[in-house]
């Protein structure tokens, strides 16, 4: 008996122990990861992840009126068929969840300041800075004046964009234990989604597009360079840009040098410590370091162009649009197909996923496609405090207004947050709301912004979707309130127009002092009442094109309207222009009857560049000048590069690399010992350079200040020529300058969500820079941590108006946001990256869908149907 | 012999049921259920924790491989791989969920048999609060 006890005993002291310790380890997280065991084991993690879709799926669901059929074609691509537009909406909600779902979850939190509660603490500063700037708010605002809008009758849309809410929400119920991976990864669920949410994407949206620093970046600069000689501001931010073509061709083109000017400065409003106080500790936190990154290197642009029937091979307008974006796995936008047989509604394009119908697409009869207007939207105030409670406003004590806000936080207790708010905006200069160590003192800083106020861009997408000619867009063009966008339009009837659309306000400049840009180009003085918004441009003026005698139209980013155009003020910020010349020149030069859809294609992956060709002949001629016919050998072997280079920005080739480093550093060395002396770095413009290189040879801007010597233009391109092969040499490890692959430098990421380096596809070797039409551009400053292109085309659009069944379209990852899926990164493996397209089929029923191209099926079905 | 054989075919097909239900509750460190079970069905240590450590293995890799099937798993395990380990790793985390079933499984099937041999050693110290035992001691 002794014997067998003792047995056990030794088993059992053996295996639990094991037991205990082995199911420890794999229950504990580890470095960061959750559990193993959760993640690993069947059961759990990764083996509860949505699957790729069954070829036939038959879903019964409640609240249902009629039959649904959503159709996945091979890109896994939805082409939803509904009997009623109610049910249509819904399916499109179930789609989106059912492919998107942590995409929109992730996007909602972070504009809700959600994002601590699942990834801790370390994100409170971002919560805390999303919610104060009011996104939230206004989103929770409009969702309450919308309701009420629907329930007095005046808004019949609400009840497909709540159907479409009930979408998503039946998909999540539905799908409570089957969830993305980068749920499990991070340890929580998804939650039911609201109207709301898909109100804060559009607000996220406008946040992208038009949030910035840039009034205070350009005091920095106004201050520092005033110091020195009243002209040398205007000089590099002078506010019309050189060489720009102007997106509405109705009032005039500029003159190629306008730009020396003289301000006067009132040091009076000398705050340059404390606004670059506020600059450098804004940087801190995660959001707005992202922001201005992306700013930095320009990833927020776009293109499009649309050609009428005279230059079309086709006799009716093709239009094209593909908006620059930073590139995310899965991608910013969905496309779909809807169609409803109640209503007619019939529409083809991409949307956010979280919001319902398309945004940038296509119906029966008329076609649309966006790119950012830059229009200026954004004013920041400053003011002095009285006590900790009242600041100065227009010459008054006046309280703050407070709102406190309670944020959950992961694994302690919710944090409680009170903002504090001027007349025009939230205080964001003191950083101690943020957990920030840094304040400003007895000033505060407000931004008064465009997307805190009501918003209607749910409602104008809707009239887009439905519209059948231009005055049908146009009415409903009056209520894209935020995100102004240069929206171009085209209609089988052969009609081709492009209105910069969104709300712009006027301000009251009676009150700003001498030397005051106005037009909110600088911070206003909130306390001696500056600046005011007093209204926003009527839509009647905003500028506006329709048929325009040139037979195309195209945006690029660059300046709004010509100099004719003196109605309101509209923008500080535009594009170089170099996309915009490249695009111009194209369509321009095109023969009558010769544009087809392939040769849109070529355009759109175009990637001469226009910046290569301004700067790169002057190049060769400087080097001539300076060596005459023997040039020392290295310079010798470059020249011959640049000489019998194109300025197609090839990935295989090596002049492309030359041009790029060279202009790097002609204008580190042309402008960086001016910023580093005078104490500013604001960003200075390509096309400020070219201007100076090709018109102003002898600017004051060439000579290095830190030097004793007076250099020329010629001499800092040679210095900058040097420096380049010195540079590539040692990149390279080869003085062979045909070694020098712009390939191996300029690459293409594409991150995930997650930030997670197995879940993001790339780095690819790519052609093109961020000035090609096909843009995408490196930071080549850190030889031995060169950087990827993070940012370029989010999406490609080839509308044909003679047969909308020959539209081509492309993004740049895959339909399905899910790793595992077949379509997480299809289309960019194979379409995007070569410069290919898939076809839309833009079929009115079911029956006409081809059958070869259906990959899966689901069949919604009202319970008791 | 043959009993205990017939009782080992007996518990891996139970550890296998078994194992295979409690996958459809997300716990799981449940899995040391069916284990403990093959140790008890099991006389000897030795065929306690060979069934289940078989039982738990051949149940995770027939789930494991309708999950590669259905789900697309082994991306995501060669993602996950990739994160932890670097790139083209996932055959490795694959190898590791296997294992561990068998381990789980043997460590039951040790904790099953030690419950095993304690309850017999018990039942050896009183006799006669066993039913079967006292029915035993009367027929003879």
């Amino acid at each position: 008996m002794r014997n067998l006890a003792k047995r056990a005993v030794i088993k059992l002291s053996f295996f639990i122990p094991l037991a205990i310790i082995i199911m420890t380890v794999f229950s504990l997280p580890l470095m960061g990861i959750p559990p193993l065991g959760n993640l690993l084991f069947p059961g759990n993690g990764v083996w509860k992840v949505p699957g790729e879709l069954p070829s036939a799926e038959r879903l019964n669901v409640p609240g249902l009126r009629g039959e649904v059929t959503v159709i996945r074609d091979d890109w896994g691509i939805p082409y939803i068929y509904a009997d009623y537009e109610e049910d249509l909406f819904f399916a499109q909600g179930y789609c989106h969840a059912q492919d998107r779902l942590f995409q929109m979850d992730m996007t909602r939190r972070q504009v809700r300041g959600m994002l601590s509660e699942i990834l801790g603490e370390d994100l409170l500063p971002t919560d805390k800075f999303m919610l104060a700037i009011g996104m939230e708010d206004w989103a929770i605002k409009t969702d309450e004046l919308l309701r009420k809008m629907y329930s007095n009758g005046t808004l019949e849309f609400f009840s497909s964009f709540e159907r479409y809410v009930d979408g998503i929400n039946y998909y999540i119920g539905s799908h409570e234990d089957v969830i993305p991976l980068e749920y499990h990864l991070l340890g929580f669920k998804p939650t039911e989604w609201s109207t709301i949410d898909t109100l804060c994407l559009v607000q996220e949206m406008a946040r992208q597009m038009s949030w910035n620093y840039n009034d205070l970046d350009r005091y920095i600069a106004l201050l520092a360079l005033n110091s020195i000689n009243n002209t040398y501001y205007n000089e590099l931010y002078g506010l019309t840009l050189p060489y720009q073509i102007p997106i509405v061709p109705d009032y005039g083109g500029f003159p190629e040098s306008p730009m020396k000017a003289t301000i006067e400065l009132n040091p009076s409003f000398a705050l340059k410590s404390e606004i670059q106080n506020f600059l450098a500790n804004v940087q801190k936190i995660d959001s707005e370091k992202t922001l201005m990154e992306n700013q930095k290197d320009q990833k927020v642009g776009s293109n499009n162009w649309v050609v009428n029937g005279t230059l079309s091979s086709t006799g009716a307008p093709i239009l094209c649009n593909d908006m620059h974006l930073g590139w995310i796995m899965p991608g910013v936008w969905y496309e779909q197909h809807l169609k409803a047989e109640d209503t007619g509604y019939h529409v083809y394009g991409f949307i956010i996923p979280g919001m319902p119908g398309v945004a940038v697409g296509h119906n029966e009869k008329v076609g649309w496609g966006f790119t950012n207007t830059g229009y200026d939207v954004i004013d920041w105030y400053y003011y002095n405090t009285d006590g900790p409670n009242q600041y100065i406003y227009n010459g008054t004590s006046t309280p703050y207004t407070e709102k406190t806000y309670s944020i959950n936080v992961k694994n302690q207790e919710s944090v409680k947050f009170i903002v504090r708010h001027t007349v025009h905006g939230p205080v964001l200069s003191d950083m101690r709301d943020f957990g920030l160590p840094q304040s400003l003192g007895n000033i505060v800083l407000a931004p008064k912004w465009i997307t805190n106020g009501y918003f209607f861009n749910i409602l104008a997408g809707n009239g887009f979707d439905r519209a059948t000619n231009r005055a049908d867009f146009d009415e409903a063009s009056k209520y894209w309130t935020l995100l102004a966008q240069n929206i171009v339009y085209a209609d089988v009837d052969g009609n081709i127009a492009i209105r910069p659309t969104g709300k712009v306000p006027i301000r009251d400049d009676s009150r700003i002092p001498t030397g005051h840009l106005g037009n909110g180009t600088i911070p206003y003085n909130g306390s001696n009442g500056e600046g005011e918004w007093i209204d926003y441009i009527p839509f009647e003026d905003l500028p506006n094109s329709i048929n325009p005698e040139q037979n195309y139209l195209a945006s690029a980013n660059q300046i709004v309207a010509g100099p004719d155009y003196n109605g309101y003020f509209l923008q500080n910020e535009y594009a170089d222009g170099y996309r915009a010349r490249r695009i111009n020149e194209v369509l321009r030069n095109a023969a009558d009857g010769s544009i087809s859809v392939e040769t849109m294609k070529i355009i759109q992956n175009d990637v001469n560049s226009t910046a290569a060709r301004a700067f790169i002949p002057e190049l060769i001629e400087v080097i001539n000048d300076y060596y005459g016919l023997t040039p020392p050998t290295k310079i010798n072997n470059v020249l011959t590069e640049l000489e019998s280079w194109h300025f197609v920005m090839d990935k295989n080739a090596a002049a492309p690399t030359i041009y790029r480093k060279w202009r790097d550093f002609f204008e580190d060395f042309t402008f960086n010992d001016e910023k580093e002396t005078y104490g500013f770095n604001t960003i200075t413009r390509i096309v400020v350079l070219e201007y100076l290189m090709k018109e102003d040879e002898s600017s004051h801007w060439f000579n290095n200040v830190s030097t004793p010597q007076n250099e020329t233009r010629d001499d800092i391109m040679m210095i900058a020529l040097n420096a380049t092969i010195n540079w590539l040499e040692s990149f390279y490890g080869s003085e062979d300058p045909s070694t020098w692959r712009w390939g191996n430098i300029h690459k293409v990421y594409f991150t995930s969500l997650t930030q997670l380096d197995p879940l993001s596809k790339g780095p690819y070797e790519a052609d093109g820079e961020g000035y090609t039409i096909n843009p995408a551009g490196v930071n080549l400053d850190n030889m031995k941590n060169i950087g990827v292109a993070r940012g370029g085309a989010s999406e490609r659009l080839i509308l044909d108006f003679s047969n909308l069944n020959n539209s081509l379209s492309v993004i740049p990852s895959g339909q399905r946001g899910l790793s595992n899926s077949k379509h997480y990164s299809d289309q960019l493996e194979q379409l995007f990256l070569q410069g290919k397209y898939h076809f839309q089929y833009f079929t009115n029923t079911l029956y006409n869908f081809p059958t070869s191209s259906i990959e899966s099926q689901i069949f919604f079905f009202p319970i008791g149907g | 012999m043959e009993i205990e054989r017939r009782n080992f075919f007996i518990s891996l097909v139970v550890v296998l049921c078994l194992t295979m239900l409690l996958t459809l509750i997300p716990v799981w460190q449940l899995v040391i259920i069916p284990g403990i079970i093959a140790g008890i069905l099991n006389k000897s240590l030795k065929y306690g924790v060979l069934s289940g450590g078989i039982g738990v293995i051949l149940s995770w890799g027939i789930y494991v491989l309708v999950g590669m099937i259905t789900r697309n798993a082994y991306i995501m395990l060669d993602q996950f791989g990739a994160l932890i380990l670097g790139g083209g790793f996932g055959w490795l985390i694959l190898l590791l969920v296997i294992l561990l079933a068998g381990i789980f499984g043997v460590i039951g099937g040790g904790i099953g048999n030690g419950f095993k041999t304690l309850i017999n050693a018990y039942l050896e110290k009183h006799p006669y609060q066993d039913s079967k035992s006292k029915l035993h001691i009367k027929e003879n």
